[in-house]
């Protein structure tokens, strides 16, 4: 309830220099880890950054052929989910 | 002080048995793969990465129609929701986050598809680790 009184304050602490070079740093992580399948995947994986409306932002992302069915799989094929086993826990 | 080695356990298998027990909209059609020889709405389950105590559960939710799919996204997620306790040959799932709920029919044959994404917290029984 306190951060309604404080939301220009909160969004500028979240909007910090700090902040986004953290997320930044994470979504790189993650990229360094992604892995598309060996021999075969043309996937390529890079990272995104900026503000949106709600806030800094940053992403890691994976964009070639497939790569949604890659990600989530289909019918057939079971998800290699190269993005989301990347993700620390 | 020596800390003690993990019991590691077969989450996916005891989370296919909470499912089958506790999403009633599937009529215990929960599998680990497509399964084509029964009927819709069905549950395929696909463990994605993380350890045991933030194992993460791909749910893909097939179902007749879209409307099919929803109802059965919706259902296991309420159902991950309220887990308090579930215990299964040896494995215990404490408790589960639902991360996210997409719509996604598949890309070959457009069946509809709802996935759920959902982290589970499980450890071996005590038994099981002594």
């Amino acid at each position: 309830v306190q951060l309604r009184f404080h939301r220009a304050r909160v969004a500028e602490v979240l909007n910090g220099v700090k902040v986004q070079a953290e997320l930044e740093r994470h979504a790189a992580a993650v990229v360094s880890r992604a892995q598309g399948k060996r021999g075969t995947s043309r996937l390529t994986f890079r990272t995104t950054s900026g503000k949106s409306r709600r806030g800094a932002f940053a992403q890691a992302r994976m964009s070639g052929p497939g790569a949604l069915a890659v990600e989530f799989g289909t019918r057939n094929n079971p998800p290699y989910a190269p993005l989301r086993s990347s993700l620390p826990r | 002080m020596v800390a003690e080695a993990a019991v590691w356990v077969d989450v996916e298998a005891a989370v296919r048995a909470w499912a089958r027990d506790n999403v009633a909209s599937v009529n215990r059609r929960v599998f680990f793969g497509a399964n084509n020889r029964v009927a819709f709405p069905q549950i395929v389950l696909t463990r994605i990465g993380g350890p045991d105590d933030a194992c993460l559960i791909q749910f893909d939710c097939w179902g007749a129609t879209k409307e099919d799919s929803a109802t059965v996204a919706a259902d296991l997620a309420t159902e991950a929701d309220a887990l308090a306790r579930y215990t299964e040959d040896g494995t215990v799932l404490h408790g589960a986050a639902v991360e996210a709920i997409r719509w996604s029919p598949d890309p070959e044959s457009d069946q509809p598809r709802h996935i759920v994404d959902v982290t589970f917290t499980a450890t071996a029984t005590a038994s099981a680790g002594s």
